[in-house]
């Protein structure tokens, strides 16, 4: 075999290095079978049947307890809803009867009936019903799972050091997984900011997406190493790569523990600018793991989750105990909750279709469209307020009448609380992501009316480049130090000071040494990142001489390509002790 | 509780048979997939019929659940 065919490449998404076991996780079923069955085994046959509904029944309530204890109650609906299922009559029932006339064996009758509820649930209109399917094929696939004998039943199966192999992972395949087991994830498809990448680094977890082959190329047990910094995959490697991997493991631990000592020190740089250093979070679980990186706040509260798991909205007071939970833990440190941000990559399963998703009826646009789901979310906001130091952020705004009518939906929701007498925080600073060139271009008229700003620039770089930033073969064009990004971002920040508000970064590229390096230098007075990243862009901060960066970034604007920007600020990325990108070469 | 589990778990209660008819297609009562599959198109009549030996009982125990369920 060749050395090439034992190495994939695929795009970083998550750093670190990740040695173990892989485990491909595959819904695909091979064809089930009809077979007979003699008369006087029909009733083994239902007993089998009967062995396997209890089985997919108690690995639902394990799940349940697992996730009971390290995650939010709303994910444990969904198992929940699946239990339900398997108590429904006209599936159990309906099953052993058909087995006992039809003298045929258990996994070929339960497929047809299951099948049979999922083409009559295809067909409802009403696209919440509709979805429902997907809770149904996850009931139909743990049962025949255990019928024909495939261990496999769901990623909680794996067991030990685990590599996670899977084509995509769709949001509750990542809620469910045992954190303690998987220590890494490759999957087929995504990009470096899709839905897995940015729960990857949530979870401190090495990743690597966009392999295009991985779930072909590797088998179940084979021996993988992932490098989450270059986003290369050794399959079945040799003794040799082993060893130098583990070397380096050890010496990225040793200096994961030094970056902590950075802790309590304060993103200061070394000419006393003090910069804000916060958490981008969707998980409440995550918590811990912004305390323990020492970030001065949440910078970016995702609350799609919260949506995305139950499958449903939650009701105004699951959400309001979810974000008073956030507020408390981190008080008096801020809290920015960014409202529903619905659409594109992250869509959820009741949404409507389009054609161009990206461009579609996404976050504050699908808001306005449903302004009662939308102060929904508002009230539970200004309620946990109480609770701590919470703002408020609207994504997607694309110009100021939008900014003006969720303005307006917020004035709403605060006066009808304020009428029932409820608690709430009647000075919440209101901010925008800005994420849209033409919100960039507007805003200094945007800025007027808003207490700050937070440059998306995911999103930012992909509107202004035209770039999908989750394609694979169009990933170099996506590229935060192009001039008309930096120089979009530095009229942002100068829009912003003209109106003494203040202004932050929370997209990828504030964790990107060099382009943090930009950011400080047009003056941004937040960086707000995945924990994982703080201890390092800390480190980076602390060594900086901010009067020296101003000066350079202004005249790195004034060049044209995004090679000739990167060339002349490098030598100007200040040398800190700890420079993991030193340390990754091997 | 979401109204469609509410009415399973109402419906289980009885050894009757519960039999939800709406637009002439009848579903089980005491099956989630069934109701949800009623509840996906709300706002027209539903008929519910009870047949066994708890039958007075079980359709009183429903008809009195959706009538909580009008209040506002």
């Amino acid at each position: 075999m060749s050395e090439e065919r034992r190495v994939l490449k695929g795009i970083p998404a998550s750093p670190g290095i990740a040695i173990g076991r892989a485990f491909v996780y595959n819904r695909r079923f091979a064809a089930i079978n009809q077979r007979p069955i003699p008369a006087d085994r029909v009733e083994a046959e239902i007993s089998r049947f009967r062995t396997a509904v209890d089985e997919a029944m108690n690995d639902l309530t394990r799940l349940q307890r697992r996730i009971a204890v390290d995650f939010d109650q709303d994910i444990v609906k969904i198992f929940r809803a699946h239990q339900a299922v398997l108590e429904d009559p006209e599936v159990v029932d309906v099953t052993i009867v058909r087995i006992r006339r039809e003298l045929t064996n258990a996994e070929y009758i339960f497929d047809d009936v299951m099948r049979g509820w999922i083409a009559n649930y295809s067909s409802i209109e009403n696209p919440f019903f509709r979805e429902r399917t997907a809770d149904f094929e996850d009931v139909h696939y743990r049962v025949l799972a255990k019928l024909t004998g495939n261990a496999q039943t769901g990623i909680e199966a794996a067991d030990g050091e685990i590599v996670l192999v899977a084509h995509s992972l769709s949001p509750s395949d990542t809620a469910e997984l045992d954190r303690d087991a998987v220590c890494g994830f490759i999957t087929d498809a995504g990009g470096q900011t899709s839905h897995t990448a940015i729960v990857a680094r949530g979870l401190a977890v090495p990743a690597v997406v966009g392999t295009n082959i991985a779930t072909q190329a590797i088998s179940d047990g084979m021996m993988i190493i992932i490098d989450g910094n270059s986003g290369m995959v050794h399959l079945d490697p040799d003794a040799d790569t082993i060893r130098r991997y583990r070397e380096t493991q050890s010496r990225l631990s040793v200096l994961g523990h030094e970056l902590q000592e950075l802790h309590d020190l304060p993103a200061e740089t070394r000419d006393g600018r003090r910069i804000e250093l916060s958490a981008n979070i969707e998980l409440p679980a995550e918590l811990e793991d912004v305390l323990n990186h020492g970030a001065d706040g949440i910078g970016l509260y995702r609350t799609e989750f919260l949506y995305l798991v139950g499958n449903e909205l939650p009701p105004e007071e699951d959400q309001t105990r979810t974000y008073q939970r956030i507020a408390r833990r981190m008080a008096p440190n801020q809290v920015i909750i960014r409202t529903l941000d619905l659409g594109a990559d992250k869509m959820p399963k009741q949404m409507p279709d389009e054609a161009n998703p990206a461009l579609g009826q996404r976050g504050i646009r699908l808001c306005l469209d449903r302004p009662e789901m939308f102060k929904v979310q508002l009230r539970a906001i200004l309620r946990a307020g109480v609770e701590g130091n919470v703002s408020l952020m609207f994504p997607m705004i694309s110009g100021l009448q939008e900014l003006r009518r969720a303005k307006a939906l917020f004035e709403e929701a605060r006066n009808e609380l304020l009428e029932a007498g409820v608690p709430i925080d009647r000075k919440m600073p209101i901010g925008i992501m800005v994420e849209i060139p033409s919100a960039a271009l507007t805003a200094h008229d945007l800025a007027k009316e808003v207490d700050f700003f937070s440059i998306g620039t995911n999103d930012l770089i992909q509107y202004t480049v035209a770039a999908d930033r989750g394609n694979p073969s169009i990933a170099s064009l996506y590229n935060p130090c192009h001039p008309a990004v930096l120089r979009l971002v530095a009229s942002v920040i100068d829009a912003a000071h003209d109106n003494d508000i203040w202004v932050g970064v929370c997209g990828a590229m504030a964790a990107h040494p060099l382009a943090a390096c930009i950011l400080l230098g047009l003056g941004v007075d937040e960086l707000s990142m995945s924990p994982i990243d703080i201890p390092e862009i800390k480190s980076l901060i602390r060594s900086a001489d901010y009067q020296e960066l101003k000066t350079i970034t202004r005249e790195a604007l004034d060049l044209s390509t995004s090679e000739e920007i990167m060339r002349f600020m490098k030598p100007h990325q200040p040398k800190t002790e700890l420079d993991v990108s030193d340390m990754m070469r091997i | 509780m979401r109204p469609a589990e509410q009415l399973v778990r109402t419906a289980s209660r009885f050894k009757s048979e519960v039999t939800l008819v709406k637009d002439d297609i009848p579903v089980n009562g005491k099956s989630i997939l069934g109701v949800m599959m009623l509840a996906a198109e709300h706002g027209s009549s539903i008929t519910v019929e009870t047949d066994g030996p708890d039958e007075t009982d079980a359709l009183k125990a429903i008809t009195d659940m959706f009538d909580q369920d009008q209040e506002p």
